[in-house]
C-alpha cells in the first residue's frame, strides 16, 4: 500500500490541532472545490485535500492514521502487525487497497457494515467523469472505452479496487457540457441496494475549423475582395461533407450566411445550424497584372468607406477653435 | 474477455434539481451554512451564464 501524507496534503504539522485542521481545509477546499475553482487539476487536489480531512477531522481515525508511522508519501508501507485487530475488529487485506479505501472500510466498520449483521439496501456509489470526444464523434455519435479503477465492497463490507472496463455508446447530438448517463454503472449497492450510476460530461477537443456554441457551429470563410463584391458560389465543408454556398453581392466582412441544420444534431430531433462568417482577405504578394488592376480600380472607384468619419473631423476642427 | 456495449443515456435535469446537487456538495464539502450556500449558489448561476455568453461570443467572433 502506498503512503500518502495527510498532514503534509493540509499543509499542517501533525500536532495540528483540530480547528487548525479545519481552518486548513477551509482554505483549501475554497481554492480547490471543483464547483467554484476553475484552476487546472482543481478537481483532483479537492479529492486529495477532502480525502485528507475526512481521515484527519475524525479523532478516532487520525489515532489509527498517526499508528502507521510517518513515511514519505507515496513509499509503500504496511501497516504494523496489530493495526486491523486494534481498529477494526480484524479482516484487512492489505492487497491492492489504498489508504482512503482502509479509512473507508474501518468506518463502515464501526457504523456497523455487514460484519454486525445490518442488511439494510445500500445504493451504490455515483461515479463522475469527463468524457473528451472529437467534434466528429459528436456529430456521427461514437463508441468510447472507458477504463476505470473504483473501490468496491465486498459480501464482508472490505474495500477492494476493483478495475472496470465499459464499452460506451455515446448517441448523435452530444456537445461542450453536456451529461449522459450509465445506468447501474457506478458503485455497486449493498445488501439489494441499487448500484450507482456513471455520469460522464462531454467535453469536446477544439476543432481546426469549427467554433462550437450549443449545437450551433461557426466556421470563418475567407473571400476574395471580388468575390465578396461581386457575389459567388463556392464550396463550404461540413460535418456532412461539401456543399454549395451562395455569396450575395455586396457581402461585408463579419456577416454571417447560415446554413441551416448543418450543425450538430439536438439530442431528440432538429439539428443547429452551420453559420459561415466572412472574412475578406487580400493576396499578401500581388502580380504586376494584380497590381494594375487594383490601381486602375481605385482611380475608377469613388466608394468611400470612410464617409461616416467626416463629420467627426469638422466637429473635432470647430471644438479645437 | 468480451466488453459488454453500454448505451449512454440523456439526462433531463431541471435548473433546480442541479442546482439542488450542487447545494448539497457546497454544504457537506465546504461545511456552509444555509445562507452562504444561498449567496454561493447565485454567484455560481452568474458566473456559469457568464461563461455561457463569452463561449457564445467567442464563436460568433471570426478569428483574428
Amino acid at each position: 500500500m502506498k503512503y500518502k501524507d495527510y498532514y503534509s496534503t493540509l499543509g499542517v504539522e501533525r500536532t495540528a490541532s483540530a480547528d487548525d485542521i479545519k481552518n486548513a481545509y477551509r482554505k483549501l477546499a475554497r481554492k480547490f472545490h471543483p464547483d467554484v475553482s476553475k484552476e487546472a487539476g482543481a478537481e483532483e487536489k479537492f479529492k486529495e485535500v477532502s480525502e485528507a480531512y475526512k481521515t484527519l477531522k475524525d479523532p478516532e481515525k487520525r489515532k489509527a492514521y498517526d499508528q502507521l508511522g510517518s513515511h514519505r508519501s507515496g513509499e509503500e508501507f504496511r501497516p504494523p502487525p496489530d493495526w486491523g485487530q486494534q481498529f477494526s475488529q480484524g479482516g484487512f487485506s492489505f492487497e491492492d487497497l489504498d489508504l482512503s479505501d482502509l479509512f473507508e472500510s474501518l468506518a463502515t466498520g464501526r457504523r456497523g457494515g455487514a460484519r454486525s449483521g445490518q442488511r439494510a439496501g445500500l445504493a451504490g456509489q455515483d461515479y463522475e467523469v469527463t468524457a473528451h470526444i472529437t467534434l466528429e464523434d459528436a456529430y456521427n455519435g461514437s463508441m468510447l472505452d472507458l477504463n476505470l479503477t473504483a473501490p468496491e465492497y465486498d459480501a464482508e463490507g472490505r474495500v477492494q479496487r476493483v478495475p472496470k472496463s465499459f464499452k460506451v455508446r455515446i448517441p448523435k447530438g452530444a456537445t461542450e457540457g453536456q451529461r449522459l448517463r450509465l445506468p447501474g454503472k457506478g458503485g455497486k449497492g449493498m445488501h439489494g441496494g441499487r448500484d450507482g450510476d456513471l455520469y460522464l460530461n462531454i467535453a469536446l477537443h477544439p476543432h481546426p475549423l469549427y467554433r462550437v456554441s450549443g449545437h450551433d457551429l461557426y466556421l470563418d470563410l475567407p473571400l476574395t475582395p471580388w468575390e465578396a463584391a461581386l457575389g459567388a458560389t463556392i464550396e463550404v465543408p461540413t460535418l456532412a461533407g461539401p456543399v454549395a454556398l451562395k455569396i450575395p453581392a455586396g457581402t461585408r466582412a463579419g456577416q454571417k450566411l447560415r446554413l441551416g441544420d448543418r450543425g450538430l444534431p439536438k439530442p431528440h430531433s432538429g439539428a443547429g445550424d452551420l453559420f459561415a462568417v466572412a472574412q475578406i482577405t487580400v493576396p499578401s504578394v500581388l502580380t504586376d497584372r494584380e497590381r494594375a488592376l487594383f490601381k486602375e480600380l481605385s482611380e475608377a472607384s469613388s466608394f468611400n468607406p470612410r464617409g461616416h468619419f467626416a463629420g467627426q473631423f469638422d466637429g473635432e476642427k470647430s471644438h479645437a477653435h | 474477455m468480451r466488453i459488454e456495449v453500454t448505451e449512454a443515456v440523456w439526462i433531463e435535469e431541471s435548473e433546480s434539481l442541479v442546482a439542488a446537487r450542487i447545494a448539497s456538495r457546497l454544504q457537506e464539502d465546504l461545511e456552509l451554512d444555509a445562507h452562504a450556500v444561498a449567496v454561493a449558489l447565485a454567484l455560481i448561476e452568474r458566473i456559469r451564464r457568464l461563461e455561457a455568453e463569452l463561449r457564445d461570443l467567442k464563436a460568433r467572433s471570426p478569428s483574428p
